[in-house]
C-alpha cells in the first residue's frame, strides 16, 4: 500500500537509519499490538511516537511516568458537577489514538497495572462505570535498561501484554552526523502533514489480520515457540498468548511487506522481538541477552520449505 | 492427551490380552473380566471422565486379593495366576488413561503378557501377536517421542516411521537365522504335558470304555518319495501277553553315539530309500516313529537307543517336541535266528482260540496262505467298534472273538497274533500310526491321535511280514482350508520354533558352495534365496530411508527451489530472502531472476494462488539459473 511506503518515509526523516525500528512500529499499529521501546535517553523514542501520531492523523498523548503517579493520572476521574448536579467523567491521557508511556517503569506498579489493563481490554472502568478507548488505540512504552536505579522493574506478566519490544540504539556515525546538521526541532515534527486517515489505519489492521498463513508457517512459527520452553537457558518460555501475539505480527510483517501470505522470513524477522521480552533467562534479565537467545533458537529451527 | 495415542495404547493392551488368550490356557471367567478393558478404552477415547484414584486404589487392592487365591488355591499355577493378573489389571488400567505415562504402564504390562504367552504356548498366533506387538511398540514409542517434541501434524512420519518398523523386523529375522542356537528350552521346563490318549507304551486290552477320536496331531511327516500304499508308522513291538496286557520284553537296547547329530542305525541295503522329515509333538514316550524299517537318523541329540526291533528311543527328547529326520527302506525286517520261540506264546486256557485256528487254516499248508486265512476271517466275521466294554475276569481275546465279534485294532491285532501263534506261526503286535491326512499344499502327511493303529507282524521265511487284520473305518475328509492352515502351521514349526543350528550349518554350507547348475538343483536353493530376499529387502529399504529423508515428495515449486539451492551450494538453515542475500554474482540480470525466483517460490508455496502462469514463471526462470549455475 502507497502510504505505508510514504509513513515509512517520513518516519526515516526525523529518525535516521533506523529503517527495521520504524517498520516495526508500523507493524505494531497494523497488527493493533502495543509497542516496548527499551534504551538509553535522547534516541528517539519520543519523536517516533509523535511522528507516527501526526502522520496517521491520530490523537496523541504522552504520560511522563514518575514514581508518585496515580491511577487516576491516567485513566481520568469522575468530577461533580454542581450544576447539573452529577459526577461527570473527566477522561484521563489514556484517551488518545497514540499514547506514549514514557519511562514506564519509573512508577509504582499500581499505576503500571492500571496502564497495561487498559492496553489489555481497550476500555476504562471507573466507578462501575466503562469507557472504551478511541480507536485505533497504541500505547508506546518506553523504559530504561534494568541497570538504573529508582525503577520498578514490570513483571512477566505485564510484559507479555506488549506485542512488540524493540531497542532503538544509537545511530551510526554517519546518520548521526547527517542528522545533527539537519537539526529538525520539535516544531518540524508537530508540523507533519498526515499521509493516511484514521479510517485507511483501521481497514489496514482489518486486512492485515486476514492476510494467509500457511500451515508449514503455524508449524515453524509452534516448534520456535516450543524450543524457548525447553531451552537449557530459558527458566520461562513463552505463552500460548505470547504465540498468539506472534501470529499477529508476522501477518502485519507480511501485510507491511506488501503480501498477502506469510513467509517463513516473516517468522524469523519478528522472532526476536516478539519473544525476547517474553521468556526469562536463568542468568541475566537483559533483553538483549534474551534476544540472542531466541536467534540462537531461531537458527536451529528448521525453516520450512 | 491425543486421540491416537490413546488408540495406540488400547491397541497394545489388546494384542498384549490376545496373546494370551490365544493360548487357551486360561480362565474363561478372567477372559471375560479382562475384557471389560474395551470399555474402558471406548470412555477414555470419548474423553469421558476416568476413575479417581480411590476407585483404583481399592480395585487393584481386590485383583491383588484375587491373584494370591487364584495363584495358590484355585489355580495353583503361579505363571497363569500372573496371566490373570494381567488381564484384571489392563481391564482396571483401562479406565484410568489420564497422564502421559498411564500408556506406558499399559505397555509395560503388555510386554509381561507377551513374555508369559512364550512360555504357555508355541502357537503360530503367538508369532502373529508378537510381530504385532513389535510394529506398535515401534509406533508407539515414535508417537509419545513426537507428542514430547511438539509436532502436530503425524501424517509425514507414518512412512518413515513403517519403513523403520520392517527394517527392525527384517533385520530381526537376519538375527533370528544367525544367532547361535541354546541346547533346550530356555526356561527348563517340558513344553506341554504330553498327550491324553492314543498311543501307548503298553497295550492294555479291557476296561476301556467308549474310546473318543482325538484329533490333535502327533506329527507332520514330510516324506519323499511319497509311498504308493498308506504308510505305517511304526513304534513299539510286542511280544508277551500277561493278564490282559501285551509287554515288550525282547527290546534289549543299544546305545548308539551320532556324528554332528547324524546316526547310521544298520547298513543299508541297495534299495529305494524313503526320506521322512518329521515333527513330533510332545508325547509321553521316548519312542520315535519311522516307516519301517530306520537305516539312518538325523536329530539333534548326543545318543539314541534302538532295540532289536528297530524301535528307536530318544530318552531326553520325553515330553518335548522334536525335529527329526529318519530314512526308512520298505523292507521286512529279518527275523533274529533262535528269538521265534518267544513269539509262540499262549496263554493257558485259551483253548477255544486253537481250535478256531485251526479251523480256520485247516487243509493250508503255506504259513503266508495261513495268515492270508485268519486275517481275512477276522476282517469278514468281526465289527470294527470304538465302543467296547470288556467286563472284568474275561479273558478280552477270547470275549472279542466268540462272544462280542466287535472290537478295535488292538483286539484285532491281539486275536490274530494268538491265532497265528496258535497254528505255530510266530507273530507279534506292533503299535504305532497308520496313514494320516496328505496334505497336497505342502506334500506331507498330518499324522493324528486318531490315526493311532496295532497291527501285526508274522515270521514267514525268515522276515517279519506285516498283516493289519482291522477292518478299515469310514473317514472324513479334510476340508481345504484346513489342510492349507496345517501347512502354515508345519513350516512355522519347522522354519521357526524347530530352527535349529543344523538349519543353520545347513544355510551356512550352501553359502559357501560354489554356484553351479548340480548345486541349484539341490533344495538348500531355497534357504540361500530366503536369506538373499530378506538381506536385500533389507539394504533396499535402507536405502530407501535414508534417500526418502533428502527428497521427500515435494510439490514443484519446491522440488525446483531445493534444486537450485543445491545448485548454488548454499547451505544452512536459511528462509528464501536470506539464501538470496547468500547468493553471490556479479551478473545483475541472474541476481534479479534469482529474487523473483525466490519470490514466485514463495508465492506458490505459501499463498493460496496456485496459478498455472506462475508456476510455467518460476519454470523458466529454474532453467536460466540452471544453465547459468552449470
Amino acid at each position: 500500500m502507497r502510504w505505508i511506503e510514504e509513513l515509512e518515509q517520513i518516519l526515516s526523516s526525523v529518525i535516521k537509519g533506523k529503517k527495521e525500528a520504524i517498520r516495526l512500529a508500523v507493524v505494531a499499529l497494523l497488527a493493533k499490538g502495543h509497542l516496548l521501546i527499551e534504551d538509553v535517553p535522547g534516541v528517539g523514542k519520543t519523536t517516533l511516537a509523535l511522528t507516527l501520531a501526526k502522520a496517521t492523523d491520530c490523537s496523541f498523548h504522552r504520560i511522563q511516568f514518575t514514581s508518585d503517579l496515580l491511577p487516576s493520572d491516567i485513566l481520568g476521574v469522575h468530577i461533580y458537577n454542581q450544576e447539573k448536579r452529577q459526577f461527570e467523567f473527566n477522561p484521563g491521557p489514556i484517551f488518545a489514538n497514540i499514547v506514549l508511556a514514557d519511562e514506564i517503569n519509573r512508577t509504582n506498579p499500581k499505576t503500571q497495572s492500571a496502564l497495561l489493563e487498559a492496553m489489555n481490554e481497550r476500555k476504562v472502568s471507573i466507578d462501575r462505570n466503562t469507557y472504551k478507548l478511541p480507536v485505533p488505540f497504541m500505547v508506546i512504552a518506553t523504559q530504561n535498561p534494568l541497570e538504573y536505579h529508582g525503577t520498578f522493574p514490570l513483571p512477566e506478566s505485564q510484559l507479555d501484554r506488549f506485542m512488540l519490544h524493540m531497542r532503538i540504539g544509537y545511530p551510526n556515525y554517519e546518520d548521526e552526523k547527517k542528522a545533527l546538521m539537519e537539526m529538525k526541532d520539535f516544531e518540524t515534527v508537530e508540523g507533519i502533514k498526515p499521509v493516511v486517515s484514521r479510517q485507511q489505519i483501521l481497514d489496514a489492521q482489518a486486512m492485515a489480520e486476514r492476510v494467509h498463513m500457511d500451515e508449514s508457517i503455524y508449524d515453524y512459527l509452534l516448534q520456535i515457540v516450543t524450543a524457548t520452553r525447553r531451552h537449557e537457558k530459558i527458566r520461562l518460555g513463552v505463552s500460548t498468548r505470547g504465540a498468539q501475539f506472534f501470529v499477529r505480527a508476522a501477518r502485519a510483517h507480511a501485510f507491511v511487506n506488501g503480501r498477502d501470505y506469510v513467509v517463513p522470513d516473516d517468522i524469523k524477522t519478528v522472532a526476536p522481538n516478539v519473544l525476547a521480552h517474553r521468556i526469562i533467562l536463568k542468568s541475566r534479565t537483559y533483553i538483549r541477552d534474551a534476544e540472542e537467545v531466541i536467534r540462537s533458537i531461531v537458527e536451529r529451527v528448521p525453516v520450512p520449505v | 492427551m491425543p486421540k491416537g495415542y490413546k488408540l495406540l495404547t488400547f491397541l497394545v493392551a489388546f494384542i498384549g490380552n490376545l496373546s494370551l488368550v490365544v493360548t487357551g490356557q486360561l480362565n474363561p471367567v478372567f477372559i471375560l473380566l479382562g475384557g471389560l478393558f474395551i470399555v474402558g478404552y471406548i470412555r477414555s477415547l470419548k474423553g469421558l471422565p476416568q476413575a479417581n484414584r480411590y476407585v483404583i486404589g481399592v480395585g487393584s487392592t481386590i485383583i491383588l486379593g484375587i491373584f494370591l487365591l487364584d495363584s495358590f488355591v484355585v489355580t495353583g499355577d503361579v505363571i497363569v495366576g500372573v496371566a490373570h493378573l494381567s488381564l484384571l489389571f489392563h481391564a482396571l488400567k483401562s479406565f484410568d488413561i489420564k497422564d502421559p505415562w498411564d500408556p506406558l504402564q499399559v505397555f509395560f504390562m503388555s510386554l509381561i503378557q507377551l513374555l508369559l504367552a512364550s512360555e504357555l504356548t508355541r502357537s503360530m498366533l503367538f508369532g502373529v501377536s508378537f510381530v504385532i506387538f513389535i510394529v506398535l511398540m515401534v509406533l508407539a514409542i515414535f508417537y509419545s517421542h513426537l507428542i514430547k517434541e511438539g509436532h502436530r501434524d503425524l501424517r509425514p512420519f507414518i512412512k518413515p516411521i513403517s519403513l523403520l518398523a520392517l527394517s527392525v523386523f527384517v533385520l530381526t529375522t537376519v538375527v533370528f537365522i544367525l544367532s547361535p542356537r541354546l541346547q533346550g528350552s530356555l526356561w527348563g521346563k517340558p513344553l506341554s504335558k504330553g498327550m491324553r490318549s492314543g498311543f501307548r507304551e503298553n497295550i492294555k486290552l479291557g476296561g476301556l470304555g467308549n474310546i473318543k477320536l482325538d484329533p490333535s496331531v502327533v506329527m507332520r511327516v514330510s516324506i519323499s518319495p511319497r509311498p504308493k500304499d498308506t504308510p505305517y508308522w511304526r513304534g513299539i513291538t510286542y511280544d508277551i501277553y500277561k493278564n490282559g496286557q501285551w509287554l515288550s520284553l525282547l527290546n534289549k537296547k543299544n546305545t548308539l553315539y551320532g556324528i554332528n547329530g547324524k546316526f547310521d542305525i544298520s547298513t543299508p541295503p541297495d534299495k529305494k530309500i524313503f526320506k521322512q522329515d518329521i515333527i513330533l509333538e510332545p508325547l509321553d514316550t521316548d519312542v520315535i516313529f519311522s516307516l519301517r524299517f530306520p537305516v539312518r537318523l538325523e536329530v539333534e541329540t548326543r545318543r539314541i537307543r534302538v532295540d532289536q526291533n528297530m524301535t528307536i528311543y530318544i530318552p531326553e527328547k520325553k515330553n518335548k517336541r522334536i525335529h527329526y529326520v529318519v530314512y526308512s527302506i520298505n523292507t521286512p525286517l529279518k527275523v533274529i535266528k533262535g528269538s521265534e520261540q518267544y513269539y509262540l506264546n499262549i496263554p493257558q486256557g485259551m483253548k477255544r482260540t486253537i481250535e478256531l485256528a485251526r479251523k480256520i487254516t485247516r487243509g493250508l499248508k503255506d504259513k503266508q496262505m495261513k495268515a492270508q486265512a485268519i486275517k481275512n476271517y477276522l476282517i469278514k466275521n468281526y465289527t470294527y467298534t470304538l465302543n467296547v466294554k470288556d467286563p472284568e475276569g474275561v479273558n478280552p481275546i477270547e470275549n472279542f472273538l466268540f462272544n462280542t465279534k466287535k472290537g478295535y485294532c488292538e483286539h484285532y491285532a491281539s486275536a490274530m497274533v494268538m491265532l497265528l501263534r496258535a497254528v505255530g506261526i510266530p507273530a507279534r503286535v506292533v503299535s504305532g500310526y497308520l496313514g494320516g491326512e496328505y496334505n497336497k499344499y505342502g506334500g506331507y502327511y498330518i499324522v493324528r491321535q486318531k490315526d493311532a493303529h496295532t497291527w501285526v507282524e508274522a515270521s514267514i521265511d525268515g522276515n517279519w511280514v506285516r498283516f493289519d487284520p482291522t477292518p478299515s473305518g469310514p473317514e472324513g475328509s479334510p476340508t481345504l482350508v484346513m489342510l492349507y492352515l496345517d501347512y502354515l502351521k508345519l513350516k512355522w514349526e519347522r522354519y521357526v520354533v524347530q530352527f535349529s543350528r543344523y538349519d543353520q550349518l545347513r544355510i551356512f554350507r550352501a553359502l559357501s558352495m560354489p554356484l553351479s547348475l548340480k548345486w541349484l538343483k539341490q533344495m538348500k536353493v531355497k534357504a540361500a534365496l530366503l536369506v538373499g530376499l530378506i538381506v536385500s529387502i533389507f539394504i533396499i529399504s535402507m536405502v530407501y530411508l535414508f534417500k526418502s529423508r533428502r527428497t521427500r515428495s515435494y510439490a514443484e515449486p519446491t522440488r525446483l527451489y531445493l534444486d537450485i539451492l543445491k545448485r548454488t551450494s548454499i547451505k544452512g538453515n536459511l528462509t528464501p530472502l536470506e539464501a538470496y542475500n547468500s547468493f553471490r554474482s556479479d551478473d545483475v540480470e541472474i541476481k534479479k531472476a534469482f529474487l523473483e525466483f525466490i519470490e514466485l517460490y514463495q508465492l506458490l508455496r505459501f499463498s493460496t494462488k496456485k496459478d498455472e502462469g506462475v508456476i510455467r514463471r518460476l519454470r523458466e526462470l529454474h532453467r536460466l539459473l540452471k544453465s547459468y549455475l552449470k
